[in-house]
């Protein structure tokens, strides 16, 4: 216990016996295996291709935005992600949301074409497909606490919330807070210290 | 521990308190030292688990919008903790996000994979790790590692304070103990003091001074005791001593004593002596037994009973049967032993030998010599001489004898003399001559006998006559025939004494069964005539007595002799009432008395123990004989013959005891 005391204590002027050889031999083994397999990991896992980017955004919004409590229907009730448009997502979704929960709430993805069916979901994704239509989905789930995403220049001057653009080969992230405030959601600062652009501050501090 | 038996038991005392503070206070230390060493890792976990907490809350929304330099940004923030070393935030698909190193680090970070929330000590670091969730779902990881700089800095300031305590505890333990410890030290070093000056002094009066009321108090109490019970017995060991030396002073004169005499007899006996043990070893032995056996001084100063017998041997006549004889004794050591020892120049010894006891063990043997060879000598010539005395007692004895038979026969003769002149005189007296002048008568008158007788004067007395003379001479002859009747008795006890005198020198006589009675009216008869010539009345006193078994001669001559004696004791008293009387009684189932009494002159006191004796006699002309013989007649006889008298003048009874035989028999 001494020895190792000491080993602790002044790690500079350090003695190497033939156990803390030893050990520390296995130690450097294990940790090149452990290295190797990362890497290997790493090297297997291929690069996402963009809309699986973006489902995987579109899931995680729903850990880093708060509905109001009348936005589910029960406890345990899922939460409804809506996509409108064209499909570019194909199995996507399938493998981000395989047994996963929030907070205990299974996540659904849903294709949606009615008004109706907009107003049932929680998080509205409207595809660049459907750009023609913007305003007017939009202007159908106004003042829902429905979180919209879009992936069009004009999403978030048109009140659109979230706007989820690749740009530089990356995916972008840009909120209009004032929007998503005026539908009673909270959106994390998590999210927010994220996001390329945040805009809507001003516009709440002058309607505060 | 050795060196502490050395010590003082004052230094002992500080040892143990000092050693024992010390070590109870190290180890205090220590526990405190590795208290605050396990405190201080445990904060630094917990330290670092909430810095990865909230860093990891903080970069989750970067690792789930992959945003690395985001994550990289919040890291950066760690400069703030110089001990963090490194940071690494890793993908749920366990991909490097972002890193932290701080600036002297040089290494790259990659720390094991490791459970949810774990903490490692490895290398002088810490290392802990922190799963990153969002509402549940998990985004990824992030591992700090820190060093353990701050540990050997704090450790080495408990220790300077252990120091310093140690070295202020010890020197308050130290002062207290050294004034302390002679609570204890102090009666325990006065006890040992006393102790030592009783043990250095010898004085058992000393006690110590008792300080307390605790063990060692008592312990000086018992001590105190002890030395009493010390002190009183070593007056009474003293005393004991004293009157044991005393005694032994006393006993060991009294054995010097009886030693000197045990040698002085020893060397002072005609007899020599010698002592040898059970192993044969010569215990003791006398000069003269050195000097009878002329053993030589060297055979003497070995001390070998063997050697000293090998040195004799070629003395004695007979050496075999001496050596024989000595082995028989040594081999049964609790008996006596008697041999005699012939010695070749003629000596001879008579050897004892006897167990010599201790108590009851018999622990050697006593060899006793004595040269009788005088002895055997004067033994020699004791028995020629004896022989001599035998013919001549023989010679005496006869002599005796025939004194004896002279004297009871001249007894008698006297009868027969007087009856002889009696019968002599009577003869002579006699008128025969008368008869024969009747015869002449009647010759001178042969013719005329018818004439005669009836004419003449003379004639017609003579029938008459005739009758008369006849009368007479019948009468005389009588008398005549009587007194030759007593001849003739008398005759017969002198040819009785006689034969009684050749038998009284055979062992005994015919014995026969008698009655008493007619045996004293024979005695009496013997003497008849000169009882009657001194006019001696006797009276005669008779019991009915059985029959005793007694040789006739042997009594009658004892009866004839009493008689005799009594008569003369009458005679000699001279008065005119002289009186014999004769008892015969019983006494007792078997004895029966006769006794003769007279009232004659009797027998001084002084007289009386003698008569019995030889040669005895107070009668002038008398040989002392008679009584002797009498007395040890009647011992043969079985019985005995006593005396009485009252004294002089006043007459003597002599009693003759005789035994009857027993019932059966008597008929």
């Amino acid at each position: 216990m001494n020895q190792g005391i000491q080993n602790e204590i002044v790690p500079t002027a350090r003695v190497i016996t033939g156990a803390a050889m030893v050990r520390l031999l296995a130690l450097v083994l294990v940790a090149l295996l452990v290295s190797c397999v990362g890497t290997v990991t790493a090297a297997e896992t291929p690069a996402l291709s963009e809309y699986q980017v973006k489902a995987l955004f579109l899931f995680n919004f729903a850990k880093y935005v708060d509905w109001p409590a009348e936005a589910y229907s029960s406890d345990s009730a899922p939460i409804l992600i809506g996509l409108v448009g064209e499909d570019h997502f194909g199995d996507s979704f399938k493998q981000v949301i395989a047994g996963k929960t929030i907070n205990g709430r299974q996540v659904v993805i849903k294709h949606v074409a009615s008004a109706q069916e907009y107003k049932s979901c929680h998080i509205l994704f409207i595809g660049a497909s459907e750009q023609s239509n913007l305003s007017e989905i939009l202007s159908a789930v106004k003042g829902s606490a429905i979180l919209t995403a879009g992936e069009t220049e004009e999403f978030l001057a048109r009140d659109g919330m979230i706007d989820l653009r690749k740009k530089e080969n990356k995916i972008r992230l840009e909120i209009n807070l004032g929007a998503a405030q005026r539908a009673n959601l909270k959106i994390s600062s998590k999210l927010l210290s994220v996001a390329d652009v945040v805009t809507g501050r001003a516009e709440d501090a002058k309607v505060n | 521990m050795r060196f502490a038996q050395t010590l003082s038991i004052q230094r002992k005392q500080m040892l143990v308190i000092m050693l024992t503070s010390t070590i109870a206070l190290l180890l205090a230390c220590m526990g405190f030292v590795a208290y605050e060493v396990i405190v201080f890792r445990q904060t630094m976990t917990q330290h670092l688990a909430t810095l990865a907490r909230i860093i990891g809350d903080n970069t989750s929304g970067a690792l789930d919008f992959n945003d690395p330099k985001a994550a990289q940004d919040i890291l950066s923030a760690l400069r703030a903790e110089p001990n963090i070393t490194a940071a690494c935030i890793y993908t749920k698909d366990s991909q490097r996000f972002a890193t932290y190193r701080r600036a002297d680090v040089i290494t790259d970070f990659s720390p094991l994979k490791m459970e949810a929330d774990g903490h490692r000590f490895a290398d002088g670091s810490l290392i802990v790790s922190h799963n990153i969730t969002q509402k549940g779902d998990p985004v990824g990881s992030i591992y700090l590692q820190s060093d353990l700089r701050d540990l050997p800095v704090r450790l080495r300031k408990y220790i300077s304070i252990v120091g310093i305590v140690l070295c202020a505890c010890t020197l308050a333990a130290l002062l207290l103990s050294s004034r302390l410890q002679r609570l204890l030290s102090e009666p325990i070093l006065r006890l040992a003091k006393t102790a030592r000056a009783v043990a250095v002094e010898k004085n058992y009066a000393l006690r110590a001074v008792k300080q307390s009321e605790d063990e060692l108090g008592r312990l000086t109490d018992d001590f105190n005791e002890m030395l009493a019970q010390i002190q009183q017995r070593d007056t009474a060991l003293q005393a004991a001593n004293e009157n044991l030396e005393k005694r032994v002073a006393e006993r060991t004169r009294e054995l010097e004593g009886s030693l000197s005499l045990l040698h002085a007899t020893l060397e002072s006996t005609v007899d020599g002596i010698l002592v040898v043990d059970r192993a044969g070893r010569v215990v003791t032995y006398n000069r003269k037994f050195a000097s009878m056996w002329a053993i030589p001084e060297a055979v003497l100063a070995s001390g070998d009973s063997e050697q000293m017998m090998a040195a004799v041997l070629d003395q004695l006549s007979n050496s075999e049967e001496f050596l024989r004889r000595v082995r028989e004794r040594q081999a049964r050591l609790d008996a006596d032993g008697f041999d005699l020892v012939n010695f070749k120049d003629g000596r001879v010894f008579e050897q004892y030998v006897q167990p010599q006891h201790i108590r009851d063990e018999i622990v050697g043997r006593v060899w006793n010599f004595r040269d009788i060879t005088e002895r055997k000598r004067a033994e020699v010539k004791l028995e020629n001489l004896h022989r001599q005395l035998v013919d001549t007692s023989r010679q005496a004895g006869m002599a005796e004898v025939a004194t004896n038979v002279l004297h009871n026969v001249g007894n008698v003769l006297n009868s027969l003399n007087v009856s002889f002149a009696v019968v002599s005189d009577k003869v002579r007296k006699s008128r025969i001559q008368n008869l024969a002048k009747v015869a002449g008568m009647l010759q001178e008158h042969n013719k005329d006998l018818a004439a005669f007788l009836s004419s003449d004067p003379k004639g017609t007395q003579l029938p008459s006559y005739l009758t008369g003379l006849a009368q007479h001479l019948t009468q005389e002859q009588a008398e005549v025939l009587k007194e030759l009747q007593s001849l003739t008795t008398n005759v017969d006890h002198i040819k009785e004494i006689v034969a009684m005198q050749q038998s009284y020198s055979k062992v005994s006589g015919v014995v026969e069964t008698l009655p008493v009675v007619e045996l004293l009216e024979d005695a009496l008869r013997m003497n008849d005539a000169a009882l009657a010539r001194h006019e001696v009345q006797v009276v005669r006193e008779y019991a009915e007595t059985p029959p005793v078994l007694v040789d006739k001669h042997k009594v009658l001559q004892i009866l004839v002799n009493l008689i005799r004696n009594a008569k003369y004791a009458l005679d000699e008293q001279g008065q005119p009432d002289k009186r014999l009387t004769l008892r015969v009684s019983k006494n007792g189932s078997n004895v029966v008395h006769v006794s003769v009494s007279d009232n004659g002159v009797g027998i001084s006191p002084e007289n009386l123990t003698r008569v019995f004796e030889h040669g005895f006699t107070t009668r002038k002309g008398g040989h002392g004989f008679g009584l002797h013989s009498g007395a040890l007649a009647a011992q043969e006889l079985g019985g005995t013959l006593t005396v009485h008298s009252e004294g002089v003048g006043k007459g003597a009874t002599f009693t003759l005891a005789l035994p009857c035989p027993p019932k059966e028999g008597s008929k």
